[in-house]
């Protein structure tokens, strides 16, 4: 995970001129404690490269260290660390050293031995650590604190009716230390509730207690970093947990990655924010001030945050927020909120229809009733039109106003006697409005009697409006046609929104994939570069030479062109991968794109010992698919299937990948030699947020289900016949006769 | 290259299953005037079979079937004694205090540069050469003592037991004037005038890490 962040540098440095980028570059070196999978380290380190490598004017190398210190924390450890870091950075002198937190006692022991005039920036956790610093010119300790008792006075602010105020924290050994201050800090800032301290409980006991507290009680989940019993969690993970658990009094924390999981907010402190000013405050370092004519004091990354999807549940009223409050998670869900009107709408048109229909044919035996009929006609809410056989407007309801359907013709206008409904329609196809051919199609085919019913859905004029028209032939004599016409704006959003947001999920799933893989894209990606630094110096000293080997030189030459091909080819094919966007389908070789996708992992596969063993059909097996996403299920599949095996001694990891012609479908089969799958897990393996892994997000199947919906493919999972799992896909093949395979878009 | 047998140009071992790496890695070491020779995949060299000219080994540490960590661990056990140097793709941290901790002379991140490599090589055969002349010493001295006959060697031991003659008469079963005369033909086949020095060679033929039992009887 640690690589996702070194192929990133690699690429920028790629796009920048290497041999200038190589003499003017300044370096920073970042030191963060923990791996970059823990969300704090991670919003971070991203916020702040991004920064450094967006605003700083010249080219700048952004090197950065994990420690790992709290998994590996021994002695022994910190010194082959120290001898690694020596012999790293011994002939490269970073121009200023970022440390975050606990990495600082570590990073100051380098300073003093490699660099000791290389100014050192610290950003501790509390004023306390950043005051206890050694004072000289080259170190400078800022902080960044939680706020508590800010967090407190704004959530007895939202609910003034709480009886109880609940801490929990978790018994990790700072978490432990830190208890009586922030208890204290509570007790303070909620001085008339009651207090309730949870400390020392297991993760099962808190579950319960959170069901069992005083329904007027605001719980503090300050952290969990580990329970009673020595289990390593995240307070994030237990928010998840509560959260699905529900039935817990209102959460309110400190943390701004834990907003969207369940808590209502609070005052937030956001390592995005602090990655960005860090760096900024970094850039004079790099312009040569020293490090002690920095500002000294707290970082101000603390913001008043809050999920409106919570405030809602607890009915706390916008207006009761604190003044500069942000609210996040303002849609939920346009289709949940709609659904009942959208149906409702629709089966009101239906059903005004049907009536229509069964009252025109009464007609025929009840003249005298025909003014009945119309006056039930108007009474109809929606937009209903009686056409005679030429599309012209006999009758119609009164309609709502302002609808405009086509240019310059609202429904209103369009739903009146004598108007040329059809003529309409097919005048606005006829100059330009591709969407109505088919509503004119529909029309025209009603009324002449080929088609007994039929609905077509089309934009409006007006920009992102949506209507559905539906149209009945009338089984009389003289013929015609009732249509009927919703507006499904509201509809057409909600399923966009979710289309996105399937999107933006699946993109995120991408990225995590590629980070899994990042150790071995830079494996990928070094062997390239490396091939042609060598050449490129060779070249440079043969050049000096007399007389000059130039059939020599001119292969080298040559071999650097092809391999700066080779690692622009990983590289634009991590772009097309990462690439976030629309839904772009053409016709692939499934074959092809799996042979992609394995050439990415397989390096990581021997990476892990795990043997893959590809048997793909003889002949290619044309689908119509979005390449990229098609490649995200088989990336998906294998990725599971490496992690399954992880588990089997060296020599049974073994993941087989088959693809078949089946009749008019092609059929792709992953298995491999893992645990398998128990009754349990089978019956809940496509579900979202369901895992089986320590790390796992539980997305990536239930992503690669809808994924595969989209291209009427399915995905199931069985039992194999050894005793690993199976997983079976299977996708419609195009047919033969314009099966011409494009190459995959990078 | 000081030493009695023929100097030979040192030999640049190459494996890495990268093909344009191995290429650009050998041509650079043939143009830099070393004898160099490049394997594309681990077993090639295990099957190459161990040499004793002078040289070193630079290896990629990922590669197929057999990492470099284990092929180090394989060479060794076939008998390749010559230094090792490590390249990588990946900063992997652990790897590489393993790595070092295994006795690999260096361990260059790819992409490094030519003058890294080079001078790592040349640390490599500084090295090789050290432990060469050492062998080469050691060997001597073991042709020396290879010259004593088993009785000798047995007086020998007691002498540097700190021994009198008549001790060690009495311990054989013979007069001290034969014991004398044994003592008179080890101090001449070593070479060495008192005591306290043949207990020092003694010292360092049993610190050397080929002796066995063959070697030394007692």
């Amino acid at each position: 995970m640690r690589s996702v962040m070194r192929v990133l540098a690699l690429l920028l440095l790629l796009w920048a001129a290497p041999s200038v980028a190589e003499e003017r570059a300044k370096t920073v070196l970042l030191f963060v404690p923990e791996d970059v999978t823990v969300p704090a380290t991670a919003d971070f380190t991203r916020n702040f490269r991004q920064v450094m490598q967006s605003e700083w004017r010249e080219s700048v190398t952004v090197n950065v260290e994990h420690l790992e210190m709290a998994w590996f924390g021994s002695a022994g450890y910190k010194r082959a660390l120290r001898d690694f870091y020596v012999a790293k950075y011994r002939d490269r002198r970073p121009d200023a050293l970022v440390v975050f937190a606990d990495a600082t006692p570590f990073a100051l022991e380098l300073q003093q031995e490699l660099w000791p005039q290389v100014p050192l920036l610290s950003v501790q956790n509390d004023d306390f650590l950043a005051e206890a610093l050694p004072a000289s010119p080259y170190v400078r300790g800022n902080w960044a604190d939680f706020d508590v008792p800010a967090t407190v006075r704004t959530a007895l602010r939202l609910l003034p009716d709480t009886r109880h105020v609940v801490l929990v924290l978790g018994s990790s050994q700072r978490e432990l230390e830190a208890w009586d201050f922030v208890e204290q800090e509570i007790r303070s800032a909620a001085p008339d509730r009651g207090f309730i301290g949870l400390p020392g409980l297991t993760l099962e006991e808190l579950r319960r207690w959170m069901r069992e507290l005083p329904a007027d009680s605001v719980v503090f989940l300050i952290g969990f970093m580990r329970d009673a019993q020595g289990r390593n969690l995240s307070a994030y993970d237990v928010l998840r947990i509560l959260h699905a658990d529900g039935g817990s009094p209102p959460i309110f924390s400190v943390h701004r990655t834990m907003l969207g999981s369940g808590i209502v907010g609070g005052m937030l402190l956001d390592y995005q924010e602090l990655g960005r000013q860090v760096a900024r405050r970094t850039f004079r370092l790099l312009e040569g001030e020293r490090a002690s004519s920095l500002p000294p004091g707290p970082f101000e990354v603390n913001q008043l945050a809050f999920d409106a999807r919570e405030l809602q549940r607890w009915n706390i009223p916008e207006s009761r927020l604190p003044p500069g409050s942000v609210v996040h998670f303002r849609q939920p869900g346009l289709w949940e909120r709609y659904r009942g009107l959208v149906t409702g709408v629709l089966v009101a048109g239906a059903l005004q229809a049907a009536l229509i229909v069964v009252l025109l044919v009464e007609r025929r035996r009840r003249m005298g009733a025909q003014r009945l009929q119309l006056a039930v006609l108007d009474s109809l809410p929606g937009a209903v039109a009686i056409l005679d056989n030429h599309g012209v407007v006999l009758r119609a309801n009164p309609v709502p106003a302002g609808l405009q359907v086509l240019e310059g013709w609202t429904a209103e206008a369009l739903f009146a006697p004598g108007i040329a409904y059809l003529e309409h329609f097919r005048e606005a196809a006829r100059t330009g409005n591709p969407d109505m051919a088919p509503v004119a199609a529909l029309l025209l085919d009603v009324l002449r009697g080929h088609a007994h019913e039929g609905v077509v859905e089309f934009r409006g004029f007006a920009e992102d409006t949506w209507f559905e028209l539906r149209a009945r032939h009338l089984e009389l004599p003289e013929g015609g046609a009732v249509v009927s016409l919703v507006d499904v704006t509201p509809r057409r959003r909600a399923e966009l929104e979710a289309r996105r947001a399937r999107d933006e999920r699946a993109h995120l799933e991408r990225v995590a994939a590629v980070g899994e893989l990042g150790v071995s894209i830079a494996h990928e990606l070094n062997q390239p570069l490396a091939a042609i630094l060598t050449n490129a110096e060779m070249a440079q000293r043969l050049l000096t030479r007399s007389p000059t080997d130039l059939p020599l030189l001119r292969e080298m030459l040559q071999d650097i062109v092809s391999d700066n091909k080779r690692a622009g080819e990983v590289i634009r094919h991590m772009r097309a991968l990462l690439k976030k966007g629309e839904v772009c389908f053409g016709e692939y070789d499934l074959n092809e794109l799996i042979q992609r996708v394995m050439r990415l992992v397989s390096n990581d596969a021997q990476l892990r010992g795990a043997t893959l063993t590809l048997h793909l059909a003889e002949s290619p097996l044309p689908v119509r698919a979005d390449g990229v996403q098609l490649q995200q299920v088989v990336l998906n599949l294998v990725m599971n299937a490496l992690d399954a095996v992880g588990a089997c001694p060296p020599g049974e990891r073994r993941i087989w990948v088959r693809t078949r012609p089946l009749e008019d479908r092609a059929e792709l089969v992953v298995e491999d030699t893992g645990p398998g799958l128990s009754d349990e897990v089978l019956a809940r393996l496509f579900e979202p947020f369901f895992t089986t892994k320590a790390k796992g997000l539980g997305m990536g199947l239930s992503i690669s289900r809808s994924l595969l919906e989209v291209h009427q493919g399915r995905l199931q999972a069985e039992r194999g016949p050894g005793r690993g799992a199976l997983f079976r896909c299977t996708l419609p093949l195009v047919p033969e006769r314009h099966a011409t395979v494009e190459p995959l878009a990078g | 290259m000081d030493g009695t047998s023929i100097p030979s140009p040192p030999t640049v071992f190459v494996v890495d299953d990268d093909p344009s790496v191995l290429r650009s890695l050998t041509r650079m070491f043939q143009v830099e005037g070393y004898a160099v020779e490049g394997f594309a995949h681990p077993r090639q060299m295990l099957a190459h079979g161990p040499g004793r000219r002078p040289g070193c080994v630079v290896m990629d540490l990922r590669m197929p079937e057999l990492n470099g960590l284990e092929l180090q661990e394989e060479l060794r056990r076939v008998g390749w004694l010559h230094p090792i140097i490590f390249i990588s793709g990946h900063g992997d941290v652990p790897a590489a205090v393993k790595a070092m901790k295994a006795g690999a002379v260096d361990f260059l991140p790819k992409p490094f540069s030519t003058g890294e490599l080079l001078a790592a090589v040349e640390r490599a055969l500084a090295q090789d050469r050290a432990a060469a002349a050492a062998e080469q010493e050691l060997e001597a001295l073991r042709a020396r003592f290879a010259s004593l006959s088993p009785r000798e060697w047995q007086v020998c031991r007691m002498v540097a037991r700190g021994l009198l003659n008549k001790q060690i008469a009495a311990e054989l079963g013979t007069a001290e004037q034969t014991v004398r005369l044994q003592r008179g033909r080890v101090m001449d086949k070593l070479a060495v005038d008192s005591v306290a020095e043949l207990v020092r060679l003694l010292e360092r033929l049993d610190r050397s890490p080929a002796a066995n039992a063959k070697d030394l009887p007692i």
